[in-house]
């Protein structure tokens, strides 16, 4: 077994769809798996049903839950949002980009992360509308 | 240091890229679909089978790379037929059974793939 390689799955985290970690270490890197906005009790942030039943999807809130996710993830393996070195994210509609760029931006600079963001045709549930996998760099 | 890889284990590339390169600690492969190394035919059984397809081709190729599934660390799926990501589960979870340290992984539906296949995946190792 190679000791720079460790695998964690977080305890009160949303439990992943199938058999992965929430996070990965790779030696000096950390790679965390496709985060969304999903709750651990598999409830979503930013989708809210109106009066007449209509699905409301918020992708402010969804960025913001996405972002907090990933950090708290970082937190638990000892890492920060600033040691991203990389994140790519994927929207379901690209009409989203106004409004995940103002989400983004409250929380990162023109220092943070090399970023790419692509639309995609779907995620792993019809209240998702966005996903953004990472790496960061923390040396061991 | 850079190294581009390859394994007569591995269905052959269509276009000019490296199957797998190997940058310092890192080992990326390109993206895999279901080809079979033998026939250069694609898997015909569904998303299920080409994801076991897919898998297995990664195994079988990599010894040639002293590689081992424990150094896989993460793990990016596209597909086309998303309705069916249970079938994707069961083949990835045949794979990475409980004893087996799986990678960090990532899965997208996206609109259309290469040669028209239902899944690709692609991988990133490490070894110092």
């Amino acid at each position: 077994m190679n000791d720079k390689i460790k695998a964690t799955l977080i305890e009160g985290k949303p439990i992943p769809m199938a058999r992965y970690p929430h996070v990965k270490r790779a030696g000096d890197l950390l790679i965390l798996s496709g985060t969304s906005s999903r709750r651990a009790d598999n409830t979503f942030v930013g989708t809210e049903t109106d009066a007449q039943g209509r699905v409301i999807l918020d992708i402010r809130l969804q960025t913001r839950a996405v972002l907090e996710n990933i950090e708290s993830t970082l937190k638990t393996v000892g890492a920060e949002l600033s040691d991203l070195v990389e994140l790519n994210s994927y929207l379901i509609n690209m009409e989203d980009f106004a409004g995940y760029n103002e989400a983004y931006n409250e929380i990162f600079d023109y220092d943070g992360p090399a970023r790419t963001t692509v639309a995609v045709h779907q995620l792993p549930h019809p209240h998702i509308i966005i996903e953004i996998k990472g790496i960061a760099y923390k040396p061991l | 240091m850079i190294e581009a890889l390859s394994s007569v284990n591995l269905p052959a590339p269509r276009f000019r890229y490296s199957p797998l390169i190997k940058a310092g600690p890192f080992y990326k492969t390109a993206g895999m679909i279901a080809l079979d190394k033998d026939s250069g035919e694609l898997e015909s059984g569904g998303v299920g089978a080409e994801t076991a397809k897919i898998l297995n081709n990664l195994i079988q190729a990599l010894p040639d790379f002293n590689l081992t599934l424990d150094e896989l660390v993460s793990a990016t799926i596209y597909t086309t037929q998303f309705d069916q990501f249970p079938a994707i589960n069961h083949a990835w979870e045949a794979v990475f059974t409980e004893d087996v340290r799986a990678p960090a992984r990532t899965a997208l539906g996206v609109s259309a793939l290469p040669l028209a296949t239902n899944v690709e995946i692609e991988f990133m190792f490490y070894k110092d």
